[in-house]
């Protein structure tokens, strides 16, 4: 059946676990799918070595595309690019339905997960996981207008204004805000 | 429903994959040179359709999609096109292109990137289906763009260029002949790309990709990201005689040059279609 095909075809490609079963032992991991017999034979006749480069570089590609969308961000915690990696070799993106550029749609995808890694993890600094929130939701208000908001230990506004001059700030005051996003204006108030 | 579209045969010149930091310059009233032709993303547009009239009402517009995945079974595209359909407001394309590809699953999943299509009758049914009903909907000739292959899905029916012919014969459409993922397939297959090219259906090669590449770790790549190089141009230089081109466009994505040099490869790629490959 030609959509099952395509199915187990893209899961290999995209799914980090399924395509390791399906490399190791590709006659168990195709068990249950209703494959023609000429199906099967096909899926596993793709070489090992192309299946892994190919897989490679979509994950290249995907993590290219979100660090552009983070320029801030990613200025003060580069690891957000390894960690959005590994998040998206066990999260395969489903089919997009926004109008958000495809690197700032997948940061809006991973922004909890990776915003509670970034906050667990004290070697980053305290406010990197505010100013990955504050920089992912501001631009995609600003992209498709919809109203956005997020809670914030700082003026993140403030120091990603310093970040983009060069700046990296050390050790903010504590000062919790609210923030509120559309497509033309950002603005805070106080907690 | 299969349907038959005419060629329509008028070349509109060379032009750039528009690319948002070229905007200013492209727009500006400056006697720098620019190009004839822009090939734009709708999707960049889709959030913003009304930045796209300033532009239409320079230049010549091609829209070239990287989302309607016409391999994949089932119809997912309705919202893409709706979006598409939309931006036409604002500016209307001399061609709509998309590529032989697949770039999500039936269930769901999305690739974000293309990945080969199987070279069977089922498939070819499948797009033949998806590109006549692109072509009723848009009202504008549509074509499909050969890519860079990672690999071959094994057991096909048919070769590439084979399901070109066939798609082309059976529904009208076009091809967009990407010359630079011809020239990286042929060295990473090992082929060779003066003799594969005219196994294409040239009297349908409406439009030409040109881009520059790169080798990682031995596997040649359409990275986008480099100037073009010669072989390039003596791919193009084949067509001559053979393509109802409407256009040819150069394609840059990383590296971005000043647009001066883009600009400068797309007039060197209209002149060897006006005049051939001289020098």
């Amino acid at each position: 059946m030609i959509e099952e095909f395509q199915n187990v075809f893209v899961r290999v490609a995209v799914d980090s676990a399924f395509r390791s079963d399906f490399l190791a032992n590709p006659e168990r991991a195709l068990t249950g799918f209703a494959l023609s017999e000429l199906e099967r034979r096909s899926l596993m006749e793709i070489s090992c070595v192309d299946l892994e480069r190919y897989a490679g570089s979509l994950l290249a590609k995907r993590t290219a595309e979100f660090s552009r969308a983070i320029p801030l961000a990613m200025k003060v915690c580069p690891s957000l690019a390894t960690r959005y990696t590994r998040w998206l070799e066990t999260h395969p993106s489903p089919i997009k339905t926004d109008v958000l550029d495809p690197g700032l749609s997948e940061a809006l995808r991973a922004l909890t997960d990776l915003a509670n890694d970034l906050a667990k993890d004290s070697a980053e600094a305290s406010y990197s996981a505010d100013l990955f929130k504050f920089e992912v939701l501001r631009r995609c208000s600003q992209q498709d207008g919809q109203v956005r908001f997020m809670k914030a230990q700082t003026r993140v506004d403030l120091l990603s204004d310093e970040i983009r001059t060069g700046l990296t700030p050390m050790d903010p005051d504590a000062f919790p805000v609210t923030f509120r996003f559309d497509r033309s204006t950002t603005r805070w108030k106080a907690q | 429903m299969i349907t038959q579209r005419r060629m329509n045969l008028v070349f509109a010149g060379a032009g750039i994959g528009y690319r948002r930091q070229y905007r200013d310059e492209l727009l500006s009233e400056t006697n720098d040179p620019k190009p004839s032709v822009l090939e734009v993303i709708p999707g960049h547009f889709f959030s913003n359709p009304e930045a796209l009239a300033p532009l239409a009402g320079r230049y010549k517009l091609v829209f070239h999609e990287i989302n309607l995945s016409p391999g994949t079974k089932g119809q997912q595209d309705k919202m893409i096109l709706d979006r598409v359909r939309d931006l036409m407001r604002f500016g209307r394309p001399i061609l709509f292109t998309d590529h032989l590809a697949l770039t999500r699953s039936p269930d769901g999943l999305d690739i974000g990137h293309l990945a080969p299509v199987w070279f069977t009758h089922e498939i070819l049914n499948i797009v033949a289906e998806r590109v006549c009903r692109w072509q009723d909907l848009l009202g504008v000739p549509v074509a499909l763009e050969n890519i860079a292959m990672p690999f071959g899905i094994p057991n096909s029916e048919m070769t590439e260029t084979e399901f070109f012919f066939e798609l082309t014969e059976r529904t009208g459409c076009g091809m967009l002949l990407d010359v630079t993922n011809l020239l990286m397939n042929s060295r990473n297959f090992g082929y060779d790309p003066f003799e594969r090219i005219i196994e294409y259906p040239l009297h349908r090669v409406q439009q030409v990709h040109l881009a520059g590449g790169k080798a990682i770790s031995g596997w040649w790549t359409d990275s986008h990201s480099e100037s073009l190089e010669r072989k390039s141009y003596e791919l193009l230089d084949r067509l001559r005689g053979k393509a109802p081109l409407l256009t040819a466009i150069v394609e840059r994505d990383a590296n971005l040059p000043e647009l001066t040099e883009l600009v400068f490869e797309a007039r060197r790629v209209e002149k060897i279609w006006k005049d051939g490959l001289t020098e």
